[in-house]
């Protein structure tokens, strides 16, 4: 995988969440908080966690493997989208920053981590990269279905194909 | 054999249907072991029920299958396009024949990718903007994404 194909797919992730985050501020904070019955259970707790992802691959990368998330991202912390927003955008400037800094060369490079349970792990950066974005799509169905349920309007298209014809657009 | 490029976007799309992965359960784990009874229950009126999905995800790898390979137009065995409607009445034969319909696609899409030589990924495929690659990519995604969606309508609904 190239840093183009890696930079691409980062470009699509975080456009979107800016799409499934424009939705979710639609909710109320009783919406964005009521329990939905989902493995994260809440909208805001199903984005926290793909905030917290991120939080705990940038800290792999940099030689730390956590245990558990900082108690500033535990949901609780968060009260509306914006602030969620706010964490993920400051997660999304270390994640750009790391993999411009990686580059073409370090995307094959492979690290070793431990995941939360203190398994130990190996995989290369490219491999962690396209996970971190796969992972959020699987979440995305989630907070869209969640969102709908609560009689919200759920996020315009966030397929692949609309990210690129957007592009194509501009 | 086919090139490290292809073998690596063929894992992919395994962990995205079928194989064990590392972002939760994958579409067709999202459906084993559902009866047509839960696959048929809506998470409100309107909204669309497993059925429903499944068949949506099994079109969207025909359209790529044929987008790829350039197949015949009108060549999906359901007749229309994205959605379909699927009945609320539970009816485990049509639900076991959409499962086996998104299996069957699914293979197909992928037996299609495990012949494609490596330097066909970068190309445009003739009534696309986009090439191979992308196109590619976007169906794990949309697994994913519908796989997810999936496993909460099941805790919805039950």
């Amino acid at each position: 995988m190239t840093l183009a194909e890696v930079t691409t797919l980062l470009d699509y992730h975080y456009w979107a969440r800016d799409r499934l985050l424009d939705a979710v501020e639609t909710l109320t904070p009783e919406q964005l908080t009521r329990d939905m019955g989902s493995s994260f259970r809440s909208v805001r707790d199903t984005l926290v966690h793909l905030c917290q992802v991120e939080w705990i691959w940038h800290a792999r990368w940099n030689g730390t493997s956590p245990a558990a998330p900082l108690q500033e991202h535990l949901p609780e912390r968060f009260t509306d989208a914006a602030s969620i927003r706010r964490l993920w955008s400051e997660h999304e400037r270390a994640v750009r920053a790391f993999v411009e800094k990686l580059g073409e060369a370090g995307l094959s490079r492979t690290i070793d981590y431990r995941n939360m349970a203190g398994q130990p792990g190996r995989s290369a950066y490219w491999q962690m990269l396209q996970h971190l974005v796969n992972h959020a799509s699987y979440h995305r169905g989630q907070v869209t279905t969640m969102v709908r349920q609560l009689g919200g309007t759920p996020a315009k298209s966030m397929d692949l194909i609309a990210f690129y014809r957007e592009r194509e657009r501009t | 054999m086919p090139s490290t490029e292809i073998r690596l976007l063929l894992a992919q799309i395994d962990w995205a249907y079928d194989r064990q992965s590392w972002h939760g359960t994958n579409l067709r784990g999202s459906v084993r072991g559902v009866n047509a009874t839960q696959a048929s229950r809506r998470p409100r009126p309107g909204r669309h029920n497993i059925r429903e999905l499944v068949v949506h995800a099994a079109y969207w790898k025909y359209a790529v299958w044929r987008r790829m390979t350039g197949g015949a137009r009108g060549s999906f065995p359901l007749k229309g396009s994205n959605w379909f409607a699927c009945g609320d009445e539970p009816d485990e034969r049509a639900w076991r024949d959409e499962v086996a319909l998104l299996d069957r696609m699914h293979e197909q899409l992928r037996s299609a990718v495990a012949v494609l030589p490596a330097k066909d990924l970068s190309k445009t495929p003739k009534g696309s903007k986009v090439n191979t690659l992308t196109i590619l990519s976007g169906i794990i995604a949309h697994d994913l994404y519908h796989a997810g969606q999936i496993q909460l309508i099941k805790r919805l609904t039950s």
